[in-house]
């Protein structure tokens, strides 16, 4: 509770328009939420957006192995497809949010900057024009899955699922072994970087999480061109 | 009226004035489209060429292609061809006889930059004292008796010549401008002569006197209106990247429409208010907007998702005027989303704005997502 409380403080301390409370709720381990107005005043590409938006984040005990949940006063635009069913912005692939929370030695203070104002400008954008200014993610698995590969460099989706084990659990990936991508390579030559990057800013829960997800898409995946190909087959044995 | 009110008028005004085409280029854009006619003329055929469009109208505006430098300006001319006997029995041979002579010499050939359905492009390149600019050169026939159309332009109509597939597109272009020149004059006569004494002070070294600067060079605040809707739409539907904008001529249209009732004393807030207010009123009725210089409607061809578009700008707009101008931050937002990114930059410069703090630099690190 007290890292939780001093990253709240020192997001606090930065912006004074916002109030921090910790709050308990029965049996339910405690949490700290911050509320206030938070002025978004930021440029992409040369296009400047200024808004003021009421908004709490919460922040949960296990901060920051877990990612905090911010939800708007007022919601967001009718159409934003970024909000989830219990009304909380949809901020992006937990593995990325936690990468990206790395970037300070405060991790609200990332979050802030790295996460939220940037989902924030986002929002702003497709409340003027209806177009996401920097695109997003496919939503579920497919977006996580998406992330890895990007993050990863590779495409072939088992090759994600094995090297994002690799980095969820220890054992059986080794730095001068073989990379798990199956390229042959070293892994000190391959991914070796990517896969002590996630170790070092990622908690283990939520790479296990994002495994459990990138290999539910890599399934679907693998189900759909399975059906593709039985279709194609099917197709040209009718023509012959 | 408030103090934003006029604030807000000044800098719109001021910044769409940035865009605007500058006294050397207006002068040499007039002498390019009437050395075109001389080389027609040269070539035997008898042609009036005359500028439509903005540039007929006084609403020229830099295109928005990234908002700052290398942008370059379209103005549209029209070739009127006549021919005493038979004339052109199509139009692609109207066309062929004026793109001929022009890839024919030796001055032109190196400018045609394309040729449309419905024009050939020649571009002139930048030079030190102006932008470059492209003239799109229209050709066209007298219209006998256009059916339906205003006696008082029905003399401007015309059939123009578009080819692939050969098409006489009846038209008036030239009617049109007219109708808005006859619409702005109230609007021109209103402080006219202490306009003229601000662009003879803004333009130094461009008129020897007051006397000199040319009528055309003057800008009503009808005009100026016309042009900060014309810029905010390309502001708009580029950042909403979508192609499918509404024409300048649909939006000049409107912008005079909604200026009829005004006093002529309106200031350019005043002017692009009505419009906003008009067209917001026009959302639930039938949507057409029909040319007053011929029996069309400009908006025919908008399909449903087109009319959406508009009439989400139509808001953004809205919003953009309302900001409050006594926030630094939201006032360079508002004014840069209507005309564009760097004008409130060059307004702090020119003394109109006080500097509003630096905004943030937005990292696209992480993208939404949804479980």
């Amino acid at each position: 509770m007290q890292d939780c409380l001093a990253a709240t403080h020192a997001l606090r301390k930065r912006h004074n328009s916002l109030t921090c409370t910790v709050v308990y709720i029965g049996d339910e381990a405690p949490y700290a939420r911050v509320d206030g107005t938070i002025r978004l005043d930021g440029e992409q590409q040369g296009v400047r957006l200024v808004a003021d938006y009421e908004l709490s984040i919460v922040v949960s005990e296990d901060f920051p192995a877990s990612v905090p949940k911010v939800r708007l006063s007022d919601g967001a635009p009718a159409t934003y497809p970024h909000v989830d069913a219990d009304g909380t912005l949809c901020l992006g692939v937990n593995g990325e949010i936690a990468m990206a929370m790395n970037n300070s030695a405060v991790p609200l203070i990332a979050f802030y900057d790295e996460v939220l104002l940037p989902n924030i400008y986002a929002i702003e954008y497709y409340r003027r024009y209806r177009v996401m200014p920097f695109g997003d993610r496919s939503h579920g698995s497919q977006g996580v899955l998406e992330f890895y590969r990007e993050f990863f460099d590779v495409d072939d989706e088992s090759a994600v699922c094995q090297l994002l084990r690799a980095a969820a659990f220890r054992s059986p990936y080794r730095r001068r072994g073989k990379c798990p991508c199956g390229s042959k390579l070293r892994a000190t030559r391959c991914h070796a970087n990517h896969i002590d990057q996630l170790r070092a800013c990622v908690d283990k829960s939520i790479l296990m999480d994002d495994l459990a997800l990138v290999a539910n898409a890599a399934n679907i995946t693998k189900t759909k061109s399975a059906k593709e190909s039985a279709r194609l087959r099917l197709k040209g044995h009718r023509k012959t | 009226m408030t103090t934003q009110h006029q604030t807000l008028s000044k800098a719109l005004s001021r910044g769409v004035s940035y865009l605007d085409i500058t006294p050397t280029m207006f002068r040499e854009a007039t002498e390019h489209y009437r050395a075109i006619a001389g080389t027609l003329q040269s070539h035997g055929l008898d042609a009036d060429i005359k500028p439509y469009g903005s540039f007929g109208t006084g609403t020229v505006v830099r295109p928005s292609t990234d908002e700052g430098t290398g942008s370059y300006y379209d103005l549209d001319i029209l070739a009127e061809c006549h021919r005493d006997e038979c004339g052109w029995t199509t139009p692609s041979s109207l066309r062929e006889e004026v793109d001929g002579i022009l890839e024919d010499d030796g001055t032109y050939a190196k400018m045609i930059e394309g040729s449309t359905h419905q024009c050939v492009t020649l571009a002139y390149a930048e030079t030190d004292s102006r932008p470059a600019f492209r003239l799109d050169l229209s050709s066209g026939v007298h219209m006998d008796l256009p059916l339906g159309t205003d006696v008082a332009f029905a003399e401007e109509a015309v059939n123009l010549a578009w080819i692939d597939p050969d098409e006489w597109k009846g038209s008036n272009p030239k009617g049109l401008c007219k109708w808005f020149n006859d619409q702005n004059l109230r609007f021109r006569v209103y402080g006219l002569e202490a306009r003229r004494k601000s662009l003879f002070e803004e333009n130094p070294g461009a008129y020897a006197s007051v006397e000199e600067i040319p009528e055309d060079m003057d800008r009503s605040a009808l005009q100026r209106a016309v042009q900060v809707v014309k810029r905010s739409r390309d502001i708009y539907y580029r950042r909403a990247r979508e192609d499918r904008a509404p024409s300048s001529c649909a939006l000049m249209v409107l912008v005079t429409r909604f200026a009829e009732m005004l006093p002529q004393s309106s200031d350019v807030t005043t002017i692009v208010e009505s419009f906003v207010e008009g067209c917001q009123a026009m959302r639930d009725g039938r949507f057409a907007i029909p040319n007053p210089a011929y029996p069309e409607d400009l908006a025919a061809n908008w399909e449903q998702e087109k009319v959406d578009r508009f009439f989400n700008w139509i808001d953004e707009l809205k919003l953009n005027l309302q900001a409050d101008l006594s926030d630094s931050a939201k006032r360079d937002a508002a004014i840069d989303a209507i005309l564009g990114s760097g004008t409130s930059d060059r307004l702090v410069r020119d003394k109109i704005f006080d500097p509003a703090p630096e905004p943030v630099r937005i990292n696209r690190n992480v993208k939404p997502w949804r479980l």
